[in-house]
């Protein structure tokens, strides 16, 4: 039977090391996933992703929430902030995000950003990572941890310190922009 | 209930969030809204369609080992921390073990025994005393009552051995001072 992240953590402090391997096994693809979408860029989510579990390794005494993941990613979710404010040169303002809100720093994802998927209909994969892609930051980071990484709203809006309606607000201007992007392509939605 | 609440609604469904109550009013919108359906089947399928396309990408290798290296580095630190009285404890319950073990032989230790006696009882000591009260040789703390342990010693060797003065009277300049009135040497061995 697999063992909860509580369980893990627990053994971990206990002294056993396999315990936070598999911790980093089990969450190393959902969270380099969100990583990836939101810098575009290997390197810095490399950076980020080595940073966030070495900030868990040092802080695990003081964990003593419930949900391991939701407490991973919202260190991810800072350093990630902290990232481009350091790399402001490197990125370009949005000026809209269309939920009323201020505009916050844009990333411009790599070139390669889209180019990886996995799906047999490797040109709606293309279109719908592209489309991920065209979103706003604060709108692609909500889908996001939605999405790939299943948090729960309560989870998105403690990591990102927002209210729950902004990050329900923010989650269905991201479907409605997507339903618009991919109308062409994949007429039902 | 309007639409901007009931697609509020169908989200946190998705998420399970939303409560049996909420979900009955939610159903009752659903059943006389398009929108609202259309929004709930877009939110289905982009959502799974953008789970399948999640890349497939991971950390390199080398930071990944980077990370379980530092994971072990302060496991073991955590480990070595977290034990270290227990390792004190585990040694001074040896030591006692050994020491009760020969005590069968006790009757046939002889006077050139003694300095192993007090010796065991110096480390007995060292090993249950607080290390800052030895350290503070001023300190008033109440201290482990080492008199009761010692005096099961004497129990058990009926008297028959006793540390050497010479050393019975270093070990109290160890102590503080009021451990020093306890008498046992001139008690016992005196």
């Amino acid at each position: 039977m697999e063992k909860s992240d509580q369980q893990l953590l627990e053994q971990y402090k206990d002294g056993d090391i396999n315990a936070m391997e598999l911790l980093v096994e089990k969450y190393k693809r959902p969270l380099f996933a969100y990583l990836f979408k939101m810098t575009g860029n290997n390197r810095y989510s490399d950076e980020i992703f080595q940073e966030t579990w070495l900030r868990v390794i040092k802080n695990i005494g003081k964990f003593e929430q419930q949900n391991f993941y939701g407490w991973l990613v919202r260190i991810a979710h800072n350093l990630l902030l902290d990232k481009i404010k350091k790399k402001k040169a490197d990125y370009s303002l949005d000026a809209d995000i269309g939920d009323g809100e201020t505009p916050w720093v844009e990333t411009i994802p790599a070139p390669d950003a889209a180019k990886n998927y996995n799906l047999d209909d490797e040109y709606l994969a293309e279109r719908i990572n592209n489309a991920i892609i065209q979103l706003p930051t604060e709108q692609r980071e909500v889908f996001l941890l939605r999405t790939y990484n299943d948090l729960s709203f309560k989870e998105i809006a403690e990591a990102q310190k927002i209210s729950i309606n902004t990050a329900l607000a923010r989650m269905k201007y991201a479907l409605e922009k997507l339903r618009k992007i991919l109308k062409d392509e994949y007429y039902e939605l | 209930m309007n639409c901007n609440n009931a697609q509020q609604k169908i989200l946190l469904q998705s998420s399970g969030e939303l409560s049996s109550a909420e979900y009955d009013i939610l159903k009752e919108h659903l059943g006389k809204c398009k929108l609202c359906r259309e929004f709930k089947q877009s939110l289905e399928e982009i959502s799974l369609i953008a789970h399948k396309t999640m890349p497939n990408k991971l950390p390199s290798a080398e930071i990944i080992n980077n990370i379980k290296q530092q994971a072990r580095k302060k496991s073991l630190r955590r480990v070595l921390i977290f034990r270290k009285p227990f390792i004190q404890w585990a040694v001074a319950a040896a030591i006692i073990m050994i020491a009760i073990s020969n005590w069968s032989l006790v009757h046939n230790i002889s006077e050139e025994n003694h300095s192993d006696i007090s010796n065991m009882y110096a480390i007995l000591t060292i090993m249950t005393y607080p290390s800052e009260i030895i350290d503070n040789e001023n300190s008033t703390s109440d201290l482990p009552d080492m008199e009761d342990l010692f005096q099961e010693f004497e129990n058990n060797i009926e008297n028959e051995i006793s540390p050497t003065p010479e050393i019975l009277q270093s070990l109290p300049a160890k102590f503080p001072q009021s451990r020093n009135n306890y008498g046992h040497p001139q008690k016992i061995y005196g």
